[in-house]
């Protein structure tokens, strides 16, 4: 059945890149970037998704005391940090596409560059506690201070200062503006990349479980 | 004798204000990295190699690093004179919290008071609303310092301290300095729109300072 649901998931990739070349067509003025968007915007939005509950499990162990709980904060956390740099990365290529340049301190790329230093110092943070509770309560500190923080950071931060980039998926009005049928592939490919980052974050907590398991004993 | 929430904060303030005037370093060094901070960037920059823009956010670079090099000292110190002990005795979490903010924000201000005079001078920006620089002066502070202290309560309990706390802190006041730049940039009147900077400023304090209060029993009891 795992094995099933693997190959599904490689089969549905395939799909949903296939039909960001084929089936979507191009946006305006952004010509064939278009296709960027499609890993892009899922990633950028797991990024968001996996801090957030990076931000949720350390309160839950800052209310509990559960290692496990500890262990949850800091797997989100990596996995935020990995999607953080793809959709840093995909947001190059695009700058480069549109803009002419790999990097231009936008507002939008000003503030996913911070999410990667808040989040690459969560982590070194992390590195530098030997004792496991001391390590959990503290980074869980952190992990809370570094999440009211976002929310200026993507929020009101690209609202406040002019940016080359394009409107969010909603825009102000609460109304989507993007076509149907691109719409339609964002939302496949954000299903199959959130497949995969909930496999990976799976892996780690077997990990990390085994690892709690071990030094109980 | 009776003590209240109040006078035990204060006690912590005035403990920390005496440490440091018998130590006389800590200022002491502080102020002497604003200064060659500031020295430095006036020589290579003079006032008329930026423009008002420029200069507003190397105000904000000169306060930052020197506000850092200074600020995480006072749980540090606590823990590495081994009175941390007999200081939660005395006191409790939120009342030490209180008492080291209050003492860093004096910090600060005595920091504020020698380069922010001399930078108007070295640099001779046109100030054109001295309230607004003072407003985002006063609320960038606030901002600054309860962050600065809890995540001095932070990494007082980790191995390396120095580097891993300007790592902490810089990444997440990013967002106090692009409103603190933007509020000195209104009041050096190359925008003017000071309010949001202002409003911005004020919102990111309530919220640092509330997390700050909220988090400082599980730092400082672990």
């Amino acid at each position: 059945m795992k094995t099933l649901l693997k190959y599904g998931l490689l089969l549905w990739m395939l799909a949903a890149i296939a039909a960001g070349t084929l089936y979507a067509p191009l946006a305006k003025k952004l010509f064939e970037m278009t296709r960027i968007i499609y890993p892009h915007l899922p990633v950028a939005w797991i990024t968001v998704i996996a801090f957030a509950l990076s931000a949720f499990w350390s309160i839950v162990y800052l209310r509990n005391r559960d290692l496990v709980a500890d262990a949850k904060a800091a797997i989100w956390a990596e996995l935020g940090l990995i999607a953080c740099v793809l959709a840093t990365l995909t947001g190059a290529v695009f700058a480069k596409g549109m803009w002419g340049s790999y990097w231009n301190w936008d507002p939008r790329e000003t503030s996913i560059f911070l999410l990667l230093l808040i989040y690459a110092a969560y982590v070194t943070l992390r590195t530098a506690i030997e004792d496991d509770e001391r390590r959990a309560a503290l980074s869980a500190t952190y992990s809370v201070i570094a999440v009211v923080t976002v929310p200026f950071l993507i929020f009101v931060v690209p609202r406040i200062y002019f940016s080359l980039h394009p409107d969010p998926l909603i825009n102000s009005q609460g109304k989507r503006f993007m076509e149907a049928k691109m719409f339609q592939v964002v939302l496949a490919s954000f299903a199959g990349y959130l497949a995969i980052f909930v496999w990976m974050y799976r892996i780690h907590l077997r990990m990390a479980l085994a690892r709690l398991r071990a030094r109980e004993e | 004798m009776k003590t209240t929430f109040l006078s035990r904060s204060l006690g912590v303030a005035r403990k920390d204000w005496l440490a440091e005037r018998r130590a006389q370093s800590g200022l002491a060094s502080t102020g002497l990295f604003a200064l060659v901070t500031l020295a430095v960037l006036s020589f290579s920059v003079g006032p008329f190699g930026a423009g008002a823009e420029l200069q507003a956010a190397l105000l904000w670079i000169i306060l930052l690093f020197s506000g850092l090099s200074g600020l995480s000292r006072v749980y540090i110190r606590e823990v590495d004179s081994r009175t941390a002990p007999h200081l939660k005795l005395l006191a409790g979490p939120l009342e030490t919290l209180i008492g080291k903010t209050l003492f860093n924000l004096w910090l600060l201000v005595l920091v504020e008071l020698m380069v922010v005079p001399l930078f108007l001078v070295l640099m001779a920006p046109k100030v054109r609303d001295f309230p607004v620089l003072l407003a985002t002066l006063a609320l960038a502070d606030i901002g600054l310092v309860s962050v600065s202290t809890l995540l001095a309560a932070v990494v007082a309990q980790a191995r390396t301290r120095g580097a891993l706390f300007s790592g902490l802190a810089i990444p997440v006041l990013i967002p106090l300095l692009l409103a603190a730049i933007g509020g000195t940039k209104a009041a050096f009147g190359v925008t003017p729109d000071a309010r949001t900077h202002l409003v911005m400023l004020a919102s990111l304090d309530a919220v640092l300072v509330g997390v700050s209060v909220f988090l400082i029993e599980p730092v400082w009891n672990e």
